[in-house]
């Protein structure tokens, strides 16, 4: 996709990305915060996590002017109780159906579980989606969702019967295939996202990665994930007025090995207590190793309608560790 | 007071706007030189609050219809603001105290979330188990009892001839109405062992019965385990493993390995580790009813010494082998029997039901 016209006002130059954030602030962030969620016996879980999210936005900077989050405790928790309900009810029919059901129907139980997971994972990311755009914003301009639930549970639907008829092949395409509507729905001002991998490149990368991992003894591991990474981020697309700007994420194996053994280490000599500094080192990893070739004119964003999105299924993906943006 | 330059954005383009930002008593004055006309005035009260600002770069949201923003690059505006509007939400920072780099006050936040965790752990989620174990209905007790048995015994072979005599040597034991009923249930196995099930189910594993070397000491066991059950032990251990989980997850974000340990908790119940506690009042309730039945207490000494001697020649499970407190239960019951005078009869039918437990299986 390489630019054919002259840009009018900025030839392409590369941004770059940069992350402020500090692990002893973040850390005195998430300690009283740890406190309250457990004095509240996890109520104050919302919160929580919209104090670390408005601190690693606010820390990330990108041409000059930071991130904002502007989600609420408030709006979190709504979601978080809808969230509970759900999951608390789905598990409760699963095993009302495993005790009540005679022996050789149990199977019954499996198949509910399966297929409420399978119901509830589409509405949770497009819930995420919506939210998370909605309350990100730069500059002072807010991104925006603009997928439907339809779309989604059709691209499910296929992927999964697809996945199971090819016994599991057809993961890598229905893997892009949500990732495409994932980021062609969003917007930012007159931005538009796209996301131009294929399943095949990811195929591969799954294939080569698997293979050598275990050839490696697990040493492949790290540049496996980093090759990941890479599909993942450099297939995405920014246009603006038929111009289009490209991401690109400049990781590599031997930088994934030092971010990722460090993290285990911290992690388990300070009994997760170090956590918040594992996060900085990955937040620092990824968001200084990304840039943007940019052909586009930051200056004339243009702020979409405000719409009222409810948190309804950000914490549904939080607990099904859907792990998207 | 003072003036520092920034960038204002009117939340309807990206556009940034210089400006000289001019800060008064109540209110912000925003100017600019390309635009004689242009003045905002932000009220101090509207400012929203300081989301992690740091010197290097404040942003200041306000609100407005759309909200604005001012972008202020200036080292020096980070610490005008906190001195200009000491009290105001958008200067302060709520945890200006834990990131300022001293680490007192970090640290006795930590050591209060120590305390609160360690405190969770060991006190409150004990209790909390038990106060539900203790309160579920019977009814929901013996559903689940019943699942999880049905489970377990699935793949285990059926002593049925066995399970009677032992259902009878239970009777006899326990002839007491008020107690609900009890199933006992002897499988062929491997191991050496012994479990109570929630919703009144004992399940013996048959080599066990070859422990004994007399009905006082089979009588023993059936004692302890009725004692658990009794006592909802398992219910409340199976509640304490689920809410210790649900902490652990909770403090790390992870809530999607509970429906694992639901899975894993049915499976384990055979190898469950009873606190001491729990042990230690299993052993009394127990030795209370041999007391009650006029049958040898030394009999439940016995079956622990021999739990401890033959764990080279019988394949017991790990918990029971090298539970480190069979010393010391010997030792408690001893002095527990020594205090008390204990009538003993010997009771023939009991002794009638433990020789056919002990008899080879008619296959």
């Amino acid at each position: 996709m390489e630019e054919i016209y002259q840009a009018s006002s900025a030839a392409e130059v590369p941004q770059t990305f940069a992350f402020k954030g500090k692990g002893s602030e973040l850390f005195g962030i998430q300690l009283p915060n740890w406190v309250l969620t457990v004095v509240t016996l996890g109520i104050y879980y919302p919160w929580a996590k919209a104090e670390k999210l408005k601190y690693l936005y606010q820390k990330t900077e990108f041409a000059g002017s930071r991130f904002k989050f502007h989600g609420t405790g408030k709006e979190m928790f709504r979601g978080f109780i809808k969230a509970v309900f759900l999951i608390g009810l789905i598990i409760g029919v699963t095993i009302a159906l495993f005790v009540k059901l005679p022996e050789e129907s149990k199977f019954m139980g499996t198949l509910f579980l399966y297929l409420s997971i399978g119901l509830v994972i589409p509405m949770a990311i497009f819930g995420q989606m919506r939210y998370r755009t909605s309350r990100s914003s730069w500059r002072g301009i807010h991104f925006k969702y603009t997928g439907d639930l339809k779309t989604m549970y059709t691209i499910f639907l296929k992927g999964i019967l697809l996945t199971l008829v090819t016994l599991g092949l057809y993961l890598p395409w229905f893997m892009v295939d949500i990732r495409k509507e994932i980021m062609g729905n969003i917007r930012f001002g007159n931005i538009r996202f796209s996301f131009d991998g294929e399943g095949g490149e990811l195929f591969g990368i799954h294939f080569k990665g698997r293979m050598l991992t275990m050839l490696t003894l697990g040493i492949y591991f790290f540049w496996y994930q980093s090759e990941l990474h890479q599909f993942y981020v450099n297939n995405i697309l920014l246009e603006q007025d038929g111009k289009y700007s490209r991401l690109e994420a400049n990781v590599t194996g031997k930088g994934y090995l030092k971010l990722l053994v460090g993290n285990v280490l911290i992690i388990v000599f300070t009994l997760g207590l170090g956590t918040p500094l594992a996060t900085i080192r990955s937040m620092k990893y990824v968001i200084n190793n990304s840039e943007l070739f940019c052909n586009l004119d930051l200056e004339n964003l243009e702020q979409a309608e405000p719409d009222t999105i409810g948190a309804a299924m950000e914490d549904v993906s939080d607990i099904l560790n859907l792990d998207l943006v | 007071m003072a003036v520092f330059e920034g960038l204002y954005f009117n939340g309807k383009t990206s556009a940034g706007l210089p400006v000289s930002v001019e800060l008064l008593p109540t209110e912000f004055r925003l100017t600019t030189r390309t635009d004689a006309d242009f003045l905002r005035i932000w009220d101090t009260n509207l400012i929203g609050r300081n989301d992690f600002n740091d010197a290097e770069l404040v942003e200041l949201q306000y609100a407005a219809s759309p909200p604005e923003y001012l972008e202020v690059k200036d080292p020096a505006f980070f610490g005008a603001l906190k001195m200009h509007y000491p009290k105001a939400a958008f200067a302060g920072s709520r945890y200006g105290s834990l990131i300022s780099g001293n680490p007192l006050p970090l640290l006795s936040v930590l050591a209060v979330f120590v305390l609160l965790v360690a405190g969770a752990y060991f006190w409150l989620i004990p209790k909390t188990a038990e106060v539900i174990a203790e309160n579920l209905p019977v009814s929901a007790e013996a559903k689940l009892g019943q699942a999880l048995i049905d489970g377990m015994l699935e793949a285990e072979e059926k002593d049925s001839v066995k399970t009677m005599y032992a259902q009878r040597f239970f009777n006899l034991l326990h002839a007491s109405p008020q107690s609900g009923k009890v199933s006992v249930t002897v499988v062929k196995h491997r191991q050496a062992n012994a479990f109570a099930v929630p919703g009144g189910h004992i399940v013996v594993y048959e080599p066990i019965i070859h422990l004994t070397d007399s009905y006082e000491e089979f009588a023993g066991l059936i004692a302890h385990e009725n004692a658990h059950l009794q006592h909802r032990h398992s219910l409340k251990a199976l509640f304490r493993n689920l809410s210790s989980y649900f902490l652990v997850s909770l403090l790390f974000g992870d809530l999607n390995g509970i429906m694992v340990v639901v899975a894993e908790n049915a499976n384990s119940l055979k190898s469950l580790e009873y606190n001491r506690e729990l042990e230690k009042e299993a052993d009394m309730t127990g030795l209370a009813l041999l007391e009650q039945k006029h049958i040898d207490p030394n009999g439940m000494v016995g079956l622990f010494s021999a739990l401890k001697d033959e764990k080279e020649n019988i394949d017991l499970p790990e918990f029971l082998s090298t539970h480190p407190v069979l010393d010391s239960r010997i030792n408690y019951l001893k002095a527990k029997i020594a205090s008390r005078k204990f009538r003993v009869q010997q009771n023939d039918s009991l002794q009638y039901y433990w020789q056919k437990l002990k008899e080879k299986s008619i296959e």
